[in-house]
């Protein structure tokens, strides 16, 4: 290969971070060789846990702590950096490696404007440039990495931008100073997959223009096949497969990798398809459903300056244990849908039957009684869950709301439930905090099933979570349809995992419905253009199957 | 942008404007209307006679409606014609003359206890769970507890009346004299600000530490700023906002009177001294323009916060908006 006759730009060699904790010392990483040169990008492969984000921050010194030892070697240029003073280390980072973190809300700080946090990096590190013209440059950065109206993205604060927009601008904070070598970290994990096509095209484009030698972290193979030159799959802070993407892709060697790649979800991959429980009849029967969000100006905000049409006339229609798909980008109205069909928030107009029952119209107490047979898995497994309660008192929530059980029938149910969902009775007495993303799913998919329902909304269960999980979560989902005749209304912006899940697929687009079909269908034949182009983004983990243009 | 925060100061503005006219109603019902027996009577003091009685009565309109009492209230406490029954002073003008004595106190003490709060959290959210930061946490708690009379009176008596260092009371006007305005306050400054210290340092260092573990402040660091700015512009500058809230409403409430006993103690004649000594000789109307003059300056103060806070952090400007 082209890079390969060059030399390292980073070199790391047995590389080692621990932490000490209350529990004993932790080994994150656990002796990781690797070697970066400039103009290839190498992704850095595994699920969290793995040891990747410690080993990207353990290159620049950014997890140095009283509790942390870190040892090994990584140069650049030549120069050592572990163990380098923090003197040494601050011109290195930003100047020489750039750092893109994952969620560009978190990472920017929110008070200030987001062309005066650029501007602070590049004055970081060529104190001589003035204001002027490092803002004349934070401008040209923002126009570079293909912000529409660079002028107006360097004087918004960063909540005032769109979650892509935010990207961008993080990226072209790290490219400021002009670094050799950018490290990205799980780059587009927030992000819808049409917003993470272009924000990895972005990457791919600024590296092969700057000659920059990129590190990526994710633990999505789409990911590394679509963008990565070189991979190497970390487990348990160890390289336990590394090489060509091609090579490692076509023939993985070590198990792990193997089971890696069976994970992703793939919209060419067979299904075992379920046979579909079919009631009599339909279970819920949406109508002309409409929620608009108003905006408020004037100086009191008392006039109503527009409209959100969030939700703006869908109807759909889910059978005695069938499985609905609803799929769109964020911002397309799938979540207050959900919200609004359970009259989570009230809908301004149509119908909602469910089990023949109009809701809409419902008092809250016949409503509160109904809502036992529809339940609610959340997203984000850690903000769902109540940190300071048990697992047990969780779980038991549910029954007790609706005084279904007391006493030892309560603590029977609660242990039948974590046994359903593939955990064990004396995790009961635990805290959230000690589980890992996929096993607080776990939980709230047993709260969901507590009262027994006939129908489960589904918020993006498993888009927080690491593709080898979520591939696991998925699997539970099915089997518990199956055995418990549930009904599903599956909200996701992944249509690939919507696939393997559903029976039927509808898509949501700026709060209609865009096209609507079997799922085989939909993802086989889409209609829409716009479907076609949900479809198109999906990261595939073919080497070279999806990317754009030569490298 | 600009227009986000000039609509979000109107707003608070128009609220503030509300509120201080419920404060006015809840002050005027609390005085006049709920207590049983004649207003007039209790205004007049301890052994009125009828005359003087009549007279107050016809005065305050005793007799009208009740929204025409609240509206002779309002007027004759806004044209400075409250008279006290027991001393013949005008009110307003006692007021008036005790603001110099308690601003010079609020302010200097305001001074002190933030400069310290602020270096002292820093300090123990930095050495967070080591010695320092223990023996300080207990210092706090210590400084919290202190009952403003004991320490107040020990200072005085100490190193006022004993060593003879500092003045043991009394004040100074600041036009008069800077240096002697500035010795005489030393004592009164430090007592009120020992029990703030305290408090803020405490909930500063709760707030750094947390927004050390940010992924902004990792942002900063990996941007390769010097670890001073990380924690200038990038910690304090974030953490510093709710203490900022908090900040409003103490400070406001020693303007508006609050620090009774270090004024009492230190006898500075302020707005919170001339209260206590109302409050003693069941002087009403005095009572009542002190309590509403305290209101005035708590929600004012508040309204001003506000606003600073959302000038400071953009997302306060959205409607129903939170800080993280």
């Amino acid at each position: 290969m082209r890079a390969a006759a060059s030399p390292a730009l980073l070199e790391v060699r047995g590389l080692r971070v621990s932490f000490r904790t209350d529990r004993g010392v932790v080994r994150a990483v656990d002796g990781v060789d690797f070697d970066l040169r400039a103009g290839e990008v190498l992704a850095l492969v595994g699920e969290s846990g793995s040891g990747k984000t410690a080993t990207a921050l353990a290159l620049l010194g950014l997890n140095r702590g009283p509790n942390a030892e870190i040892d090994g070697s990584a140069r650049i240029g030549g120069a050592e950096l572990i163990g380098a003073p923090e003197e040494e280390l601050r011109r290195v980072r930003g100047g020489q490696v750039g750092f893109v973190f994952q969620d560009a809300m978190t990472a920017f700080n929110p008070v200030y404007r987001v062309g005066a946090q650029i501007v602070e990096a590049i004055r970081a590190h060529r104190p001589e440039s003035g204001r002027e013209e490092a803002r004349a440059r934070a401008v040209e950065l923002l126009d570079a990495v293909g912000i529409p109206d660079p002028e107006r993205a360097a004087d918004a604060y960063p909540h005032e931008l769109s979650g892509g927009m935010r990207q961008r601008a993080l990226i072209a904070m790290a490219l400021a100073p002009e670094p050799e070598a950018l490290i990205a970290d799980e780059p587009t994990t927030a992000l819808d997959v049409t917003v993470q096509a272009q924000i990895l095209r972005l990457l791919a484009r600024l590296n092969r223009e700057r000659q920059l030698a990129t590190l990526l972290i994710t633990h999505d193979l789409g990911v590394v096949a679509e963008t990565a030159d070189r991979v190497a799959v970390m487990r348990d802070g160890r390289v336990v497969e590394a090489g060509l993407v091609e090579e490692v892709f076509r023939r993985p060697r070590d198990p792990y990798t193997r089971a890696l790649l069976a994970a992703v979800p793939r919209l060419d991959r067979p299904l075992a398809r379920r046979a579909r429980a079919r009631g009599d009849g339909p279970l819920l029967e949406v109508e002309g459903l409409v929620k608009h969000f108003p905006l408020r100006a004037g100086a009191l905000g008392g006039r109503e300056a527009g409209r959100v049409r969030a939700v703006d006339g869908i109807g759909l229609r889910i059978g005695a244990g069938e499985a609905l798909g609803l799929v769109g980008e964020s911002g397309s109205g799938k979540t207050t849908a959900c919200r609004a069909i359970l009259r989570l928030v009230e809908p301004d107009a149509g119908s909602i039957r469910f089990d023949g029952v109009e809701l809409t119209a419902l008092p809250q107490r016949r409503l509160r009684a109904l809502r036992a047979q529809m339940q609610m898995v959340f997203q984000d497994p850690w903000s769902s869950l109540n940190p300071r309660h048990r697992v047990g008192r969780i779980v038991a929530a549910p029954l007790r709301v609706h005084g279904v059980a007391s006493g030892r029938e309560l603590r029977r149910r609660v242990d039948e439930l974590l046994e359903t969902v593939g955990l064990s009775p004396a995790d009961r007495d635990r805290f959230p905090h000690e589980f890992s993303g996929g096993q607080r799913q776990r939980i709230g998919i047993a709260r969901a099933l507590a009262l027994r329902p006939r129908l489960v909304v589904c918020d993006e269960p498993v888009s927080a979570l690491d593709v080898s999980i979520q591939a696991q979560i998925v699997a539970l989902l099915g089997e518990l349809r199956e055995r418990l005749g549930l009904a599903y209304l599956f909200v996701a912006h992944d249509i690939a995992v919507v696939r393997e899940v559903c029976d039927r697929i509808a898509v949501m687009r700026a709060g209609r419905m865009v096209e609507e079909g079997e799922a085989e269908r939909v993802c086989a034949a889409p209609r829409e253009e716009y479907t076609q182009r949900l479809i198109a983004s999906v990261p595939v983990p073919e080497p070279r199957a999806g990317r754009a243009g030569p490298v | 942008m600009g227009g986000s925060l000039a609509r979000f100061a109107l707003r608070r503005l128009a609220s503030m404007l509300l509120v201080l006219f419920a404060v006015s109603v809840l002050v005027f019902v609390i005085f006049n209307v709920l207590p049983a027996g004649d207003p007039a009577v209790r205004m007049a003091g301890k052994v009125p006679t009828e005359a003087q009685v009549e007279a107050i009565r016809a005065e305050w309109g005793f007799d009208d409606p009740l929204p025409v009492q609240y509206l002779t209230m309002m007027r004759k406490l806004l044209t400075g014609d409250v008279v006290s029954y027991f001393t013949q002073q005008n009110v307003v003008d006692e007021i008036l003359k005790g603001l110099p004595r308690t601003l010079s106190l609020a302010v200097g003490a305001a001074v002190i206890w933030m400069a310290l709060a602020i270096a002292l959290g820093l300090y123990t959210a930095l050495r967070a769970g080591g010695v320092a930061d223990r023996l300080l946490g207990a210092l706090a708690l210590v400084g919290v507890s202190l009952p403003v009379f004991w320490l107040g009176a020990l200072l005085s008596h100490y190193l006022g009346y004993r060593a003879g260092i500092f003045p043991g009371g009394g004040y100074v006007p600041l036009t008069e004299s800077p240096l002697q305005w500035a010795w005489h306050l030393v004592l009164p400054w430090t007592t009120l600000a020992v029990v703030f210290i305290g408090v803020y340092s405490r909930l500063l260092r709760a707030d750094i530490i947390e927004t050390l573990g940010e992924g902004h402040v990792r942002t900063a660091r990996a941007k390769g700023l010097s670890e001073r700015r990380v924690l200038t512009h990038h910690v304090l500058r974030n953490s510093l906002l709710p203490i900022l809230t908090l900040w409003g409403l103490d400070f406001g409430a020693v303007l508006g009177g609050g620090a009774i006993l270090t004024e009492t103690v230190f006898d500075l004649q302020g707005v919170g001294q001339y209260a206590a000594d109302s409050i003693g000789q069941l002087d009403l109307p005095p009572v009542m323009a002190v309590t509403l003059f305290g209101a005035f300056f708590i929600v004012v103060l508040n309204t001003l916060v506000e606003i600073a806070h959302a000038a400071l952090d953009p997302r306060v400007r959205l409607e129903g908006g939170s800080r993280r």
